[in-house]
């Protein structure tokens, strides 16, 4: 029996698929849930979301949200959530950089805070657009 | 009686007035299709994040206890100072939209005035700025040239300025004042309460004999623990509905927009008949009187 998964955003929902692994980055860590997972709601943080059925993956970059799941449903409000391949990785290797640059210069708590989570989102980009590419058919590296 | 010319040219400016207004009212019909859209697209999820709220907050809030807070935002205090927020649109020619909007947030306002709460305002919108001017509320905080089509990003400094106020102490409470999108012909004002947040009752644990209990009434695993993510889910949820009543808000200005504009062509068009009669009746009589002048001419010549 599959999980059905919603990826919901705050402007629009961005997604419903039913897949049968779906792996995500918690702020305790990674967690994979499978069907029959016990019910739970925890908080994301910016990274890599991973659906898997068979030998199909697609990979999400989120910028963080929650994820609950309650009978083999899966519901993930997301606070952004880009597909791997509509990443454009200029834009966000310029996000790294200028969150690099930021938290270098930073001088108040509250600064070091924003940048570095700007600078995890933008990570979370890069390392999804790069499974992107690394599993693409043309590319190779 | 006005000459032929001037009511032609009466005529030209009136058939201008129309043009445009015919112009504006599907521009406006377009655009309101569109932020309908986006108004239902948004529902979701916060009604997905309401759920969770009331679920986290009634389990959570029965293991803790009925006196316990759980989050500075669900404080209940009493109320010394009111904070409201005024959505309105920045222009105009949309027939009583924002002018029924600005007299509801008044009226509300004067009977907390009176009630001994004093109120300050955070507007939204030009035409509301202007409206306030010539009261003496205080104005907070002003966001104008919020756009058509506004992200949350763009709109959640002023959720920001309300949640803040909020946990200085500074109110005590805050609603939203907005013209909800009832139909197409209808935009009522309305008044939501925003802070503090009112967490929906999740249904009950106990279940009913005879009923099959869902895994429904299973605890939920909270991770990392229930107050964190209320400290996250709480602000996130207050900037949502800020962000919906801001959607619903601009729907309502297209779809007044639309309907002031339509009246206007039609009265130009009723215009442009009545002036068409009377320079029809103004040329007869130019002719008559010619007519006339020719023939008493040439009977005073003696024919």
């Amino acid at each position: 029996m599959p999980l059905h998964v919603e990826i919901i955003a705050a402007e629009q929902p961005i997604l419903t698929i039913d897949v049968e692994v779906v792996v995500a980055t918690t702020v305790s860590g990674q967690i994979s849930v499978l069907p029959q997972h016990e019910p739970l709601l925890t908080l994301l943080a910016p990274g890599e979301l991973r659906l898997g059925r068979g030998a199909n993956e697609m990979f999400l970059a989120l910028a963080g949200g929650y994820l609950e799941v309650r009978d083999d449903h899966v519901t993930i409000l997301a606070d952004a959530a880009e597909r791997a391949e509509d990443i454009d990785v200029a834009r966000a290797e310029g996000s790294r950089e200028r969150a690099t640059a930021r938290l270098r210069e930073a001088r108040s708590n509250v600064d070091v805070v924003r940048a570095s989570s700007a600078l995890a989102r933008a990570v979370s980009r890069l390392k999804a657009a790069d499974r992107y590419r690394s599993r693409g058919v043309t590319r190779s590296r | 009686m006005a000459t032929g010319r001037e009511i032609q040219r009466r005529m030209r400016s009136v058939r201008n007035i129309r043009q445009i207004t015919k112009a504006m009212e599907l521009i406006a019909v377009t655009r309101l299709r569109r932020a309908q859209q986006r108004v239902l697209a948004s529902r979701p999820y916060s009604s997905k994040m309401r759920e969770l709220i009331g679920e986290i907050a009634t389990q959570a809030g029965a293991n803790a206890g009925d006196e316990v807070v759980l989050h500075p935002l669900l404080e209940r205090r009493e109320v010394t100072r009111v904070g409201v927020v005024l959505m309105t649109s920045d222009r105009g020619l949309c027939g009583a939209l924002n002018g029924n909007t600005l007299r509801a947030a008044l009226q509300y306002s004067y009977r907390q005035q009176n009630g001994g709460k004093p109120v300050e305002f955070i507007v939204v919108g030009r035409k509301g700025m202007l409206g306030l001017r010539h009261t003496d509320f205080p104005l907070k905080s002003e966001f104008t040239a919020i756009g058509d089509y506004p992200s949350m990003v763009k709109t959640n400094p002023i959720a920001r300025v309300a949640i803040q106020a909020f946990l200085d102490g500074e109110i005590d409470e805050a609603v939203i004042v907005y013209p909800k999108f009832v139909s197409t012909l209808k935009q009522e004002p309305t008044i939501f309460p925003l802070l503090p947040i009112d967490p929906p009752l999740a249904s009950p644990k106990v279940s009913v004999p005879g009923e099959v209990s869902a895994s429904r009434t299973a605890d939920l695993m909270y991770e990392p623990d229930p107050r964190t993510l209320l400290s996250q889910l709480l602000p996130r949820f207050v900037e949502v509905q800020v962000y919906q009543s801001i959607l619903e808000t601009i729907a309502s200005e297209f779809s007044a927009r639309m309907v002031a504009m339509r009246n206007a062509t039609d009265n130009a068009t009723d215009l442009i008949k009545e002036l068409q009669l009377g320079y029809n009746k103004a040329r007869q009589a130019t002719i008559t009187r010619e007519i006339i002048e020719v023939s008493s001419g040439a009977a005073a010549q003696g024919r």
